[in-house]
């Protein structure tokens, strides 16, 4: 019997010590953790031909955008804006329909009807870089990407597409007068929120003439 | 016999229980804040407000400076799971000197949330609230490509080398300049952060091209360094100076425009959502963003009068 006692008493020391001294993981899958690299062109391609149309379609209009933050500025951008960090900078997916009043080499002057008289913006046509497009499709969950260079890369991604296959027809036909409707992203800082200086970078737009 | 053996081995589950009961009652109070350094100004803010921040939310806080030394760093590491801390703010001293440590806490069940500073792991940390340096130097690049009409020659003055965040800036800053074929880089060096060897660097740099009309710097300090030398080379107001960070000579300096702009960091943001993190893992959430970016804002002339070093008004 004190055989028996002594005999668990030394078990249940080596099983304690031991409980947390040894782990296993497959190597098989310690490989692929190391080689599964993101393919950031693939993914915004694939965000941009079927997920952002989406999106698009229900962007809210700008001039109401604008109406709701001046009356409740903290449920305006709880509900029409998202990104991906912490901070100040929010984005949002508008739609906006207006008139081409000049044309800069780097952007377009568009005036837009808001309440009772015209809101100036401006529509980005050269320098389209940043998250403003990401963030504001609500398509990314950070919790499922470990590595930041690759949400960059998709921000990129994006904005090339923009670059390349909305921006060199639309620059090559709008003329001055025209009356175009965009939809694409805006940026805002919440803790400073301008309105006289808002940049629309552009995911769609059509010249209605 | 029987009854002293049987007693020991009762003896010996209280004891454990005990521990594990002590243990618990030590893990509710204790956050250890580890700082690369407190010989830096922006550095001493971050981890004095992440201290701050935990005792707020009713924690002991104890900081520990690793003075740019890794193993230093270990000792406090080890000194902490030992001590029974619970959860560890962390500011590494090297992007992957200190992953070993992170993952020895880890191992030992001490949470470890990164603040500012990156490790070149992706699970060994709990979290990483990270500066989007990145981002911010896109930010800085758009801008510097437009004040330089989208032409001329220019500088770049890096980091430390071994800094990820030197990396992140650098790449930001080229994945718009380098958009603009007539925008040429004349020369590319690192100052290691530091404004005398930006000083230096930029007059050594300044005698083989003279013709220079815009310096992008990773960090304020080498920016200040930059203007400085620039002054003494007759300068002054020629060539387009950019900085990093959102230090309180810069802001100055671009309110006086003798600095174009530069990428403002949030530490307090960081700080304290770190520390948030700690107290919502130790009540119980154990699911949070591998890393987090934190917004970096661009201060320039326009706006420069919303903002107060490291943060806005």
């Amino acid at each position: 019997m004190k055989r028996i006692i002594k005999y668990i008493l030394i078990l249940l020391v080596i099983g304690l010590a031991g409980y947390k001294s040894v782990y296993f993981e497959k190597l098989s899958e310690l490989k692929n953790t190391a080689t599964e690299k993101f393919d950031a062109a693939a993914y915004s391609k694939k965000l941009w031909e079927e997920q952002l149309p989406v999106k698009m379609d229900s962007a809210i209009e700008l001039s109401s955008l604008v109406k709701l933050i001046e009356s409740d500025p903290a449920d305006a951008f709880s509900k029409y804006s998202n990104a991906l960090g912490i901070g100040n900078y929010r984005y949002s997916l508008v739609k906006a329909t207006g008139t081409v009043a000049v044309i800069n080499e780097d952007d377009i002057i568009m005036q837009v009807s808001h309440a009772d008289s015209l809101m100036t913006i401006r529509l980005a046509t050269e320098y389209i870089y940043g998250n403003a497009l990401r963030d504001a499709s609500k398509l990314i969950d950070i919790k499922d990407f470990t590595n930041t260079a690759d949400l960059n890369d998709i921000s990129e991604g994006l904005n090339k597409k923009v670059r390349t296959t909305i921006l060199p027809e639309f620059k090559n036909q709008v003329k001055q007068g025209d009356k175009i409707e965009v939809t694409g992203a805006v940026e805002f800082n919440k803790e400073h929120i301008n309105f006289k200086d808002l940049e629309l970078i552009p995911a769609r737009i059509k010249i209605l003439k | 016999m029987i009854k002293r053996s049987c007693l020991l081995l009762l003896c010996c589950l209280v004891l454990f229980t005990q521990c594990k009961n002590a243990n618990n009652q030590a893990k509710q109070k204790k956050i250890a804040v580890v700082i690369s350094t407190l010989n830096n100004p922006w550095f001493v803010f971050l981890g004095e407000t992440a201290a701050a921040k935990a005792k707020a939310l009713g924690y002991d806080a104890k900081i520990f400076d690793s003075q740019n030394n890794t193993a230093l760093e270990t000792d406090h590491f080890e000194n902490i799971i030992v001590s029974g801390f619970d959860a560890i703010l962390f500011n590494p001293t090297d992007a992957n000197g200190s992953v070993a440590n992170v993952l020895k806490a880890k191992a030992a069940g001490v949470p470890v949330f990164c603040m500012d500073r990156e490790i070149n792991s992706a699970d060994a940390a709990t979290s990483q609230i990270l500066s989007d340096s990145y981002s911010g130097a896109v930010a800085i690049g758009k801008y510097f490509t437009q004040q330089l009409n989208k032409k001329g020659n220019y500088v770049e003055l890096l980091g430390l080398v071994g800094d990820n965040n030197t990396w992140a800036r650098s790449k930001g800053f080229h994945s718009v300049v380098d958009n603009y074929p007539n925008l040429k880089m004349v020369a590319q060096q690192s100052a290691d952060f530091d404004r005398n060897k930006a000083m230096e660097v930029m007059e050594s740099i300044l005698q083989a091209h003279p013709d220079v009309d815009g310096v992008f710097c990773g960090n304020d300090a080498m920016a200040m360094g930059a203007y400085q030398a620039l002054v003494s080379a007759g300068k002054k107001g020629k060539v387009k100076v950019f900085g990093f960070d959102g230090a309180e000579d810069v802001i100055t300096a671009i309110s006086e425009n003798k600095v174009a702009a530069t990428g403002m960091q949030f530490p307090k943001v960081m700080a304290e959502t770190a520390a948030e993190f700690a107290d919502q893992y130790i009540k119980g959430k154990k699911d949070f963003p591998k890393k987090i970016p934190v917004a970096v804002e661009l201060v320039i002339a326009k706006n420069v009068n919303d903002y107060i070093a490291y943060g806005k008004k």
